[in-house]
């Protein structure tokens, strides 16, 4: 054999045969892939590349993601607005633009309006995306609270914990958490580390889109839903006994994450408004005294934590037609009203940042 | 006895293509098994 030849002999069985040198490298070239994956993808990539992680133009987990890394991230001295809640919040406003632009021509000041809203948003949840309200001055941030929002219980966390539906993480929550007994991740301070199950969920769907382009987020909207027909009204009203005792049940325990939390924002310069959002009168009869009740517990608590306690559902005469079901407001019309309403009691207050 | 050069190289090269492989493999893994499912919310 030449020795040109047994070189490439040589070439050829050290790149097949079994080697310690093969596995090495193997081993380190792995990790430091994995690495490099996990310092290069942080908070601002995600927030930056919502259009290839989202599974599809509702994704508002993704979507309330990168607004609350947005809300880290602006400076301290522009005015701020940030909304909280679930979807009859959600549905109760107008976009975020419009409510800026809106803000803009009547207050002349630029606010930047964070729409943090999505589908059954947890109080928890609400608290891990406004967290970034407890480290700045200079802004409003109003929490939608209804009634429903104290069904969740401690399986809920539990599994929330487990299976994010948003992709930051709170010490508060945590900590609240490990006071029930939760098992809470490790937590690192790395963000693709502490938010892996977030991301891994996106993991499909980056692929999807890398493929098939990327895809902008639309707000979802109840308008054009079959409206609730009697038998859902029947179906809601032999719970709301037993749905209205587990709020009673658990309130308490809700408004002890809410409140340290609500009044670290008002120490840190900021102003909390607790929303009553939009709610079916038909439901409002249905709960009874339940309702009353829910609304007297939720203003001593505003008064106790130095919180407003908006209710403009009478204000804004919305009406049992103004709604598709029970607690969604199903026309644009009925929403411009209620934001417009909403406006005119938080201008004085962005004018006053 | 002294390795050659050229088996070092080859070595070297089954190594990252592996290392390559393994990572992929890693992340399949780690989504099948560490991805969150969807929370079933109650409120509204």
């Amino acid at each position: 054999m030449t020795h040109s030849g047994r070189g490439w002999e040589n070439f050829r069985r050290g790149l097949v045969e079994p080697s310690a040198v093969a596995l090495v490298v193997a081993i380190l070239t792995s990790i430091s892939l994995f690495g490099t994956l996990v310092m290069t993808v942080d908070a601002e990539l995600v927030a930056n590349s919502t259009p290839y992680l989202a599974y599809g133009p509702h994704d508002d987990g993704l979507e309330a993601t990168a607004q609350a890394i947005e809300l880290r991230s602006i400076p301290a001295d522009r005015p701020l607005l940030a909304f909280v809640g679930a979807s009859s919040t959600r549905e109760s406003l107008i976009p975020a633009e419009d409510l800026a632009r809106e803000l803009r021509a009547r207050t002349g000041h630029d606010v930047h309006v964070l729409d943090m809203t999505m589908g059954g948003e947890t109080g928890w949840e609400m608290v891990t995306l406004a967290e970034g309200m407890a480290q700045r001055d200079g802004g409003v941030v109003v929490m939608g609270v209804n009634p429903f929002l104290f069904l969740y219980g401690r399986d809920d966390l539990a599994d929330l914990m487990t299976n994010p539906r948003i992709g930051v993480t709170s010490s508060t929550i945590d900590a609240e958490a490990r006071r029930l007994g939760i098992d809470v991740p490790t937590r690192t301070g790395v963000y693709a580390l502490d938010n892996r199950r977030f991301l891994l969920s996106r993991f499909p769907f980056l692929r999807q889109n890398l493929f098939d382009g990327p895809v902008d987020h639309e707000r979802y909207r109840f308008d054009f839903d079959e409206p609730a027909d009697e038998e859902e009204w029947t179906v809601i009203a032999s719970g709301i006994d037993e749905r209205m005792q587990t709020v009673r049940t658990r309130r308490d325990s809700h408004l002890g994450v809410l409140g340290p939390f609500i009044e670290r924002v008002r120490e840190a310069g900021s102003q909390v408004i607790i929303l009553e959002p939009p709610i079916n009168p038909r439901l409002v009869a249905l709960m009874g005294q339940g309702y009353e009740e829910h609304q007297t517990a939720i203003a001593g608590f505003a008064r106790s934590v130095g919180a407003r306690y908006w209710r403009l559902n009478e204000a804004v005469g919305l009406t049992e037609e103004d709604y598709v079901d029970y607690g969604h407001l199903g026309n644009a019309a009925a929403r411009e009203r209620y934001s417009a309403e909403l406006l005119s009691r938080l201008i004085p207050l962005i004018e006053a940042l | 006895m002294k390795r050659p050069l050229q088996a070092l190289v080859g070595q070297c090269l089954q190594g990252l293509v592996l290392g390559v492989l393994l990572f992929f493999a890693l992340l399949v893994l780690m989504e099948m098994h560490g991805a969150a499912r969807l929370f079933r919310y109650q409120g509204f």
